[in-house]
């Protein structure tokens, strides 16, 4: 996650939450250390400004289709055509 | 900055800092811990009114002299800057139908503001000698043999370094980051997590500036969800003749939009005539986890004060009268080897949520949840002209409000036989189901 500083308004509330301790107050502002942090969107969650946001560091995710049929389907799919 | 001390302490909200105050006063060296970079300033939204209510947290706060005097536990915080007085106490409908609380003598709270109170309680614990080390973390205190471990790291740090003292108080908030580190932290109960934001809003076209308004139903927003507060405050240093803002809040469950939420309401919710002249002069947030209390808050060498202790919240009022307490009874540890028992049997006796089904009793206030708008406007207009006498106040309100409610009852069965149903079932429903619903 990354914090949008211009947007932040230095609550101080998400510095606590973090489980990694990633995010550290510096100009009473947060900043999230990349280098912690595992993006498990709590902090972002919790903000209630939503300064915090989802910046992906990994580009070459494969984005999953969230329509998919249950895997329940999709297993009965294959059954009836073999 | 040394690396042995008497005292440390993490947080310097109201508890911390009076807790430094009265422990240097007395001459304890004492260090005192903030991420913040300069500790009066407060970003974290806080309607901070004064629960003039007596016994609200087993203490009894009155304005003399303009200073705030703690009449039981026999002190007195100085205080430079301007109250409101609050005389009426509103919950409204969205069809601008109300629920009217009065007290026009004492008033039922008076806001005042946190950053005054913040400079004068640093001032004086800087001025008695304490250590102030800002932009740093608590990150973890141990117990060891004969004191207490503290590990803190700097803002841009990547490591943490150790200072040790006799005693450690965990004074960072609600969600403190010491408490967690504790065993005693296991013993509480989660229930939730809500997320706020707030606005100073100047220039509001507004017919409540006497009154703390609380919003129910959800018509109030485009979400439904969530909560909105109202209250009048005058700005830090604000001079005779400026006029009071109006600090707004939209408080709603983590995930669910408190900033849209304000947005909405001043823009498009049913009272979005106020707000059309109105600037943001200041914007706030917090985040409170809503855990069960803390009822023994010392382990070891380690006392736990203020909101880290506490169901949502002590106010700041309790936040200094906690600290002080705690802070005497830590003095007395020094002198003779003991005396915590001070601090934590008056607060198990005290602050109302370690009593069993207190808890259950403030979430029923947080508002008629179930019911449909329409319900509540209906409801609220069979109390609209009525005056009840109360102050702002989770503990006492909540019972003020079933009354007048209940004192239609009759009507509202006759009339409205499905709205009489939920009501009696909402005064039944358990603190999860209210956090959860
Ligand atoms: C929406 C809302 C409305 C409220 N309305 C009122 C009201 O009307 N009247 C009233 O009296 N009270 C009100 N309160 C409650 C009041 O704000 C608190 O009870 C009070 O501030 C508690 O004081 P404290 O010192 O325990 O904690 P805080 O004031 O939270 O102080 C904690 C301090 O610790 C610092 N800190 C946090 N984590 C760390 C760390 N890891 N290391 C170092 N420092 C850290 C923070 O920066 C902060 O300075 C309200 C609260 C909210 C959320
Ligand atoms: S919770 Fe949001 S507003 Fe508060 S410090 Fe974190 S990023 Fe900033
Ligand atoms: S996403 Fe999780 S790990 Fe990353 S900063 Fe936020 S709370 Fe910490």
């Amino acid at each position: 996650m990354q914090v949008n500083r211009e947007i932040c308004v230095g609550c101080g509330a998400c510095v606590n939450l973090c489980p990694r301790l990633a995010i550290r107050f510096i100009d009473s502002r947060s900043y999230i250390d990349q280098q912690s942090c595992i993006e498990c969107g709590t902090c972002r969650d919790a903000c209630g400004v939503d300064a915090i946001y989802a910046d992906c560091r990994f580009p070459d995710i494969i984005m999953l289709n969230a329509t998919a049929p249950s895997f329940l389907e999709a297993q009965l799919a294959v059954c009836q055509k073999r | 900055m040394k690396t042995h001390y008497d005292v440390v302490v993490i947080g310097a909200g109201p508890a911390g800092l009076m807790v430094a105050k009265e422990m240097s006063a007395a001459g304890a060296t004492v260090l005192l811990v903030d991420i913040k970079k300069e500790i009066p300033k407060v970003n974290r939204s806080c309607c901070t009114m004064l629960i003039n209510e007596p016994n609200t947290h087993g203490e009894t706060v009155r304005i003399v002299n303009n200073n705030l005097h703690f009449e039981k536990t026999g002190f007195t915080v100085p205080y430079t800057g301007k109250f409101v007085k609050l005389v009426r106490s509103v919950r409204l409908s969205p069809g601008g139908y109300k629920l009217t609380m009065v007290n026009r003598s004492e008033g039922v709270a008076h806001p005042y503001t946190k950053e005054v109170i913040l400079k004068n309680l640093l001032d004086s614990a800087v001025d008695n000698g304490t250590d102030v080390l800002t932009e740093t973390a608590g990150i973890k205190a141990e117990n060891v043999n004969g004191g207490v471990r503290v590990f803190l790291r700097p803002a841009c740090s990547r490591s943490m370094y150790e200072v040790r003292c006799k005693i450690a108080f965990a004074a960072d908030g609600v969600n403190s980051q010491i408490v967690t580190g504790l065993e005693l932290f296991k013993t509480r109960k989660y229930f939730g997590s809500f997320r706020v934001a707030s606005y100073f809003l100047d220039n509001v076209d507004y017919p409540y500036w006497d009154a703390w308004v609380t919003c129910v139903g959800k018509g109030h927003t485009r979400w439904g969800r969530g909560q909105i507060y109202m209250v009048p405050k005058f700005l830090p240093y604000a001079q005779d003749g400026d006029r009071p803002i109006l600090d707004v809040f939209c408080g709603t469950p983590c995930g669910m939009p408190a900033k849209m939420g304000l947005d909405s309401f001043i823009k498009e919710g049913p009272f979005r005539e106020w707000f059309r002249h109105a600037t943001i002069v200041h914007r706030g947030a917090c985040v409170v986890n809503f855990y069960t209390c803390i009822m023994n808050p010392v382990e070891g060498n380690i006392v736990v004060v203020g909101d880290a202790a506490a169901f949502i919240e002590t106010y700041c009022q309790a936040a200094m009268m906690y600290g002080y307490r705690a802070a005497h009874a830590a003095l007395k540890v020094l002198a003779t080897g003991r005396g915590y028992e001070d601090y934590t049997n008056f607060w198990r006796e005290s602050f109302e949520y370690c009593h069993p089904g207190e808890i259950e009793k403030a979430l029923q206030g947080f508002g008629l949840g179930q019911l449909e708008d329409e319900a509540l406007d209906y409801i609220f207009k069979l109390t609209d002209n009525e005056e009840y006498e109360g102050y702002v106040s989770e503990n006492t309100a909540p019972d003020v409000m079933k009354k007048a409610i209940m004192g239609h009852i009759d009507q509202i069965r006759r009339e409205r036989p499905d709205i009489a149903v939920v009501i009696e079932k909402h005064w039944k429903a358990s603190a999860e189901d209210i956090v959860q619903g």
